[in-house]
């Protein structure tokens, strides 16, 4: 029998709903700021719209409060997340559109739910020339996304059940005992590869490509972010082509290498290495970006794309990073990158479909995931070959050993089966959309890993429904189910619970 | 006499680029392998930066619709994405042509035709693509284009912002406030 959620619950959700709302719009302030830097007149009014919406729902929420407020329940909190990831994009996507560069408000909600996920599809007209202040906001969207909004609010405001928030945003690891300090951690780490990251990348600006010391700053922020959030917005319509520089795209890849690691793997890291190699995720991730990475470049040597063993490092080692790690940049156009077909196209679909170190800023199934897929598969199989009555250890190393039990492998293989379902039902609309497969297949796994590469079928004049779908996959990847899942089930005990 | 045939003389000169035919930047990235090693000329709006390396300028180049009807002038209204192509210029030729800034917000950029050799992936660049530029030609000097004012957005925004803050002391007083 359902249970209809009593009313408290749903006050509580509205609460919790309204103030991770008010908090996000007052990000507002720093386009707003640099609006007013900038003499940006006319888009001052479009981060005070959102600002304002934001406090509004913020303060009626606070009528809602429960008056005694009981601690937000592990469902309940699932589903303040998945609702979160919906009107928080529709809450950034207002100066989006009032700033008169989308076709409708669903460009532009698309164009907040790929920044928010940190994926990077855009149909944004004219990017080449945003206002600065809208840059900035654009690929703030992916800071905010890529470091998880609830997890944002986390470190401002601590109450009962931010533990529910914290898993709701497909984080699994608590590195520190609290969940605000380990919050305040991921802080801590972001913060000192964006000091590291955007001083390399303005000064290579400045020094080396020749830029205006504002412009040099602009760009690296706006790198720092697409790469550490593995976003992939791109302040310039040609995405890192746009640089034509071999040490933009090295410094670029460390970003991203950087934020596909999870913070946990960060916070080993920091007090040495030794224990990060044993680990089954790092094992499995090292594998992987070897086997697409080769398998890219044998792709581009056999249709004779690119001979030249440097052009071949620098153009399929990147693009497999920029999947793999699910950022998305690319250095060529979307039609060199079509015409990769055979094995580079699917060692590059492959490396976004695979996706990086759970709770990082990546997307896509996941290096534990696949690891503990593999060792399950390779168990099942000794199992078969070896005699009866053999006993199979069925341990795994993940910072220390732990036991692969039959419930954890089911759940990893379900959670892999519905990544690989969410791939083939945006493959399908595209399809039905007159969409040749593979471009489809690419398009809708670039979508649900939220990971932003485009064979060019992502665009203003792509159909409303296929819109629709990639940002459902985009929300769905981005939260890895169980949040949705809760969202569903809450609604249907809404209705039909007694 | 002399005025017409010095016309003449004009005309044949300026023929050779005249009929020099406009490759766009969607055929060069859509059939790299018809234009690669080839000469071509493309005309469009340099747009973002001008990166100077030493003695060469990085020029982008963009030929899409926003070239002619750049967002804000009169009747426009987003138009499909951009499409640009990277160039490479002597900085010698590139100073005596481009005077003002790239395309940004609210400026369209210098509207130029470059005439160069196409290069698909070049081994020697690590596999850039991009037109080596060694003929530049201004057709268009940059110029502003219309931004929008300050408008009603702020008063709306900043409503909207203390109603909310309102709301919420509101309900923070009742709060706090001893139940009867």
């Amino acid at each position: 029998m359902l249970i209809r959620p009593h009313r408290d619950d749903i006050r509580l959700i509205g609460f919790y709903l309204g103030r991770i709302l008010a908090l996000t719009g007052l990000v507002g302030v720093l386009p707003l700021l640099i609006a007013v830097m900038s003499a940006e007149w006319g888009a001052i009014g479009w981060y005070m719209v959102m600002i304002g919406v934001g406090l509004l729902l913020g303060g009626a929420a606070e009528w809602i409060r429960p008056h005694d407020e009981p601690p937000l329940r592990w469902g309940d909190g699932m589903v303040v997340v998945a609702l979160t990831w919906v009107l928080i994009p529709l809450l950034g996507s207002i100066p989006l559109y009032l700033s008169g560069r989308f076709g409708s408000f669903l460009d532009a909600a698309f164009e907040g739910m790929s920044g928010f996920t940190a994926t990077g599809l855009t149909v944004l007209a004219d990017l080449d020339h945003l206002p600065t202040s809208l840059t900035v906001w654009r690929q703030t969207t992916q800071f905010l996304g890529g470091q998880g909004i609830v997890l944002a609010a986390l470190t401002v405001f601590a109450g009962g059940g931010i533990l529910a928030l914290y898993h709701g945003e497909a984080r699994d690891e608590r590195i520190l005992p609290s969940v605000t300090s380990t919050a305040r951690f991921i802080w801590a780490v972001s913060v000192w590869h964006g000091l590291m990251g955007i001083t390399a990348l303005a000064l290579i600006g400045v020094i080396r490509l020749g830029y205006e010391p504002n412009r040099a700053l602009l760009h690296a922020y706006s790198i720092f972010v697409g790469a550490f959030d593995t976003g992939g917005f791109s302040p310039m319509s040609t995405s890192l082509a746009y640089y034509r520089s071999p040490a933009v795209e090295f410094v670029t890849a460390w970003l991203m290498i950087a934020g596909t690691l999870s913070f946990g793997v960060h916070f080993t890291l920091f007090r040495g290495p030794r224990k990060v190699w044993q680990n089954l995720e790092t094992k499995t991730l090292i594998g992987s970006y070897l086997v697409t990475s080769t398998v890219a470049m044998l792709g581009l040597v056999l249709i004779g794309s690119i001979e030249e063993p440097m052009v071949l490092l620098r153009r399929g080692v990147f693009h497999v990073v920029s999947a793999h790690t699910s950022t998305g940049f690319s250095t060529v156009s979307s039609s060199d990158l079509a015409s990769w077909g055979g094995l580079t196209f699917a060692a590059i679909a492959t490396a976004m479909a695979l996706g990086g170190m759970g709770s990082s800023t990546s997307g896509g199934v996941k290096a534990l995931r696949i690891g503990l897929t593999l060792k399950t598969l390779a168990n099942t199989i000794r199992e078969i070959l070896l005699p009866e009555h053999t006993v199979i250890r069925r341990t795994y190393i993940q910072n220390g050993r732990r036991q692969l039990t039959n419930d954890l492998a089911q759940s990893v293989m379900a959670v892999s089966l519905l990544f690989v379902a969410l791939y083939l039902v945006g493959a399908l609309v595209g399809i039905a959309h007159g969409y040749p497969l593979q471009d489809a297949l690419f398009e809708s796994v670039s979508a649900a890993g939220t990971v932003g590469l485009s064979v060019g079928i992502t665009s203003p004049s792509m159909p409303d429904l296929m819109k629709v779908v990639y940002m459902l996959l985009m929300w769905a990847g981005r939260l890895e189910f169980i949040a949705i899942f809760a969202l569903i089930g809450f609604t249907i005990s809404s209705v039909v619970g007694e | 006499m002399r005025r017409l045939t010095l016309a003449v003389v004009l005309v044949l000169i300026a023929l050779p680029v005249s009929a020099q035919e406009i490759v766009s930047v969607t055929s060069l990235l859509v059939e790299p392998a018809v234009y690669d090693n080839t000469e071509v000329t493309v005309l469009g709006e340099l747009v973002g930066d001008f990166s100077r390396r030493g003695d060469e300028v990085w020029l982008q180049l963009n030929d899409d619709e926003y070239v002619d009807a750049p967002l804000g002038d009169p009747g426009t209204k987003p138009n499909g994405t951009n499409s640009g192509i990277g160039v490479r210029v002597p900085a010698s030729l590139f100073d005596g042509i481009v005077e003002g800034p790239p395309g940004r917000y609210g400026w369209r950029g210098p509207k130029v035709t470059i005439t160069g050799t196409f290069l698909h992936l070049d081994p020697a660049l690590g596999g850039e693509t991009y037109v080596d530029g060694h003929e530049m030609s201004l057709v268009e000097s940059g110029r502003p284009i219309e931004t929008p004012g300050v408008g009603i957005a702020p008063v709306v925004g900043a409503g909207l912002g203390v109603v909310g803050i309102i709301l919420f002391l509101g309900a923070r007083r009742r709060r706090e406030t001893p139940s009867q």
